[in-house]
């Protein structure tokens, strides 16, 4: 099994190192291209590319955290290295609240995708149709597993940046490079908060944990870590550069999804217009790709924390319990970069920081009582 | 009508796994599915319903107002 080759992925059973890298940038940026930016210029106005840079490093951090506690334990995946590491009851909490983050991500996810298509192209559609018609494909890919989730990330990323590549220059007359030089007007308050908005979205680095066995050949992981918070990091950064650059710091405050207002005027010709339809059909399937990983992901740990011999059968289960948390998650567009900042100012501190340090001074505690117990 | 219709999503998305774990004999993973779509389809059912439950978002707000102050 392990020996046959197929054309996307170099072994079945596998993944490949890029598509790992690609699984979890998707995985980070899927719902974050459109909206972050938005975000972040309306606290940080031009400063937000900063922003970037400082989040970018900070989540590297917080991701080498992850990284070396992954190092202590080898071999072990997401959930079943907090158990090892954590034991019964410090474990099994960290596992718990891992899951209410994941399952917050993944629905929270859903509810965007469903409100920008609702928002931008079919306000008369149910809310909850879109988000099933979003979360199905998702859960199907889940169910299918994580190399199915791997190469439509891979191929939707290369979609994304190529999509990013015929638009940027396109819109290159447009581009003013002075309205990017940093202001700091209120000094670097506003930089710090809007780094915040981004590192709460950066620190999902650390699922790259889950998927560290299954690559092959097996590559160093540190690579993989800053692989891909830079290519996370740098395509909100790229937004950010483009929108700011093109039409102002003031303007996409005021929009929810100003990316997809900047592809709505650009054109080629009279041959390609409204190309914010094909940028939102690719962030949909980008969407997806997120959503799949995360719900992967979800029953994954749910199996294996209750050490259940099957997770694929709680996929569908899941289904009706994570389209009602998904429909249920904020009431309006203008209510969610608040639960967004909470759900952010909740949980970044505790995935990025508190849960490695915690493992890590278990793991010590254990070597250090499993050491004296040998003498 | 949505009440009808929430039911046949449970019982469409998770009656075929549910069955086929009975089958099985695994009695475990049948109590963590039953749970789930018992919890997912009251979940649903207070959507339907518009009963006064807070949404995620708020409950969010809420537990970070320590830290984020009155939003």
């Amino acid at each position: 099994m392990h020996g046959r080759r197929c054309k996307l992925h170099k072994e079945v059973g596998k993944v490949s190192s890029a598509q790992a890298v690609y699984t979890v940038v998707l995985a980070i940026i899927g719902s974050a291209t459109l909206i972050v930016p938005g975000s972040m210029i309306k606290v940080a106005a031009q400063d937000a590319w900063i922003g970037c840079l400082v989040a970018g490093f900070g989540t590297l951090v917080t991701g080498a955290l992850w990284l070396w506690l992954a190092r202590q334990w080898p071999g072990r995946d997401l959930f079943q290295l907090v158990l090892a590491a954590g034991g019964q009851w410090l474990g099994g909490l960290v596992a718990v609240v891992l899951l209410i983050w994941i399952g917050l991500t993944l629905t929270g996810a859903t509810w965007i995708g469903a409100d920008a298509i609702l928002v931008v192209f079919l306000p008369e559609t149910p809310r909850s149709v879109l988000a099933a018609s979003i979360l199905i494909p998702a859960a199907y890919a889940a169910r299918s597993d994580y190399q199915v989730v791997a190469r439509l990330s891979q191929l939707t990323f290369w979609g994304m940046v190529g999509l990013l590549l015929v638009l940027i220059p396109l819109s290159a007359t447009e581009m003013e490079p002075l309205r990017l030089a940093p202001v700091l007007a209120n000094g670097f308050g506003p930089v710090m908060k809007g780094a915040g908005v981004l590192v709460g979205i950066l620190t999902e680095n650390m699922a790259l944990i889950a998927l560290l066995p299954m690559i092959r050949p097996p590559v160093r992981p540190w690579r993989l870590l800053v692989a891909v918070t830079v290519l996370a990091a740098g395509m909100v950064l790229l937004l950010d550069v483009w929108t700011v650059s093109v039409i102002g710091a003031r303007l996409p405050g005021r929009f929810q999804y100003p990316v997809l207002l900047m592809a709505h005027v650009i054109g080629v010709g009279d041959i390609l217009e409204r190309l914010d339809a094909l940028m939102m059909a690719l962030w949909i399937a980008g969407e997806v790709s997120k959503i799949a990983f995360w719900y992967w992901l979800f029953c994954r740990g749910i199996a294996t924390l209750l050490r259940l011999k099957e997770w694929r059968r709680l996929v569908w289960p899941f289904f009706i319990l994570l389209l009602a948390a998904s429909v249920a998650w904020v009431e309006s567009s203008t209510a969610y970069p608040a639960a967004l900042r909470a759900w952010s100012a909740l949980f970044t501190p505790v995935i990025g920081l508190v849960v490695p340090l915690l493992l890590l001074a278990a793991t010590a505690v254990r070597r250090m009582q499993r050491s004296s117990a040998s003498v | 009508m949505m009440i009808l219709g929430l039911l046949l999503l449970a019982v469409a998305t998770g009656l075929p796994d549910l069955a086929a774990l009975v089958r099985r004999g695994r009695r475990k993973e049948a109590a963590v599915v039953i749970c789930a779509l018992l919890i997912g389809f009251l979940a649903a059912l207070s959507w339907v319903m518009h009963l006064p439950v807070p949404t995620i978002g708020a409950t969010l707000q809420w537990l970070a107002t320590p830290i984020l102050g009155k939003q």
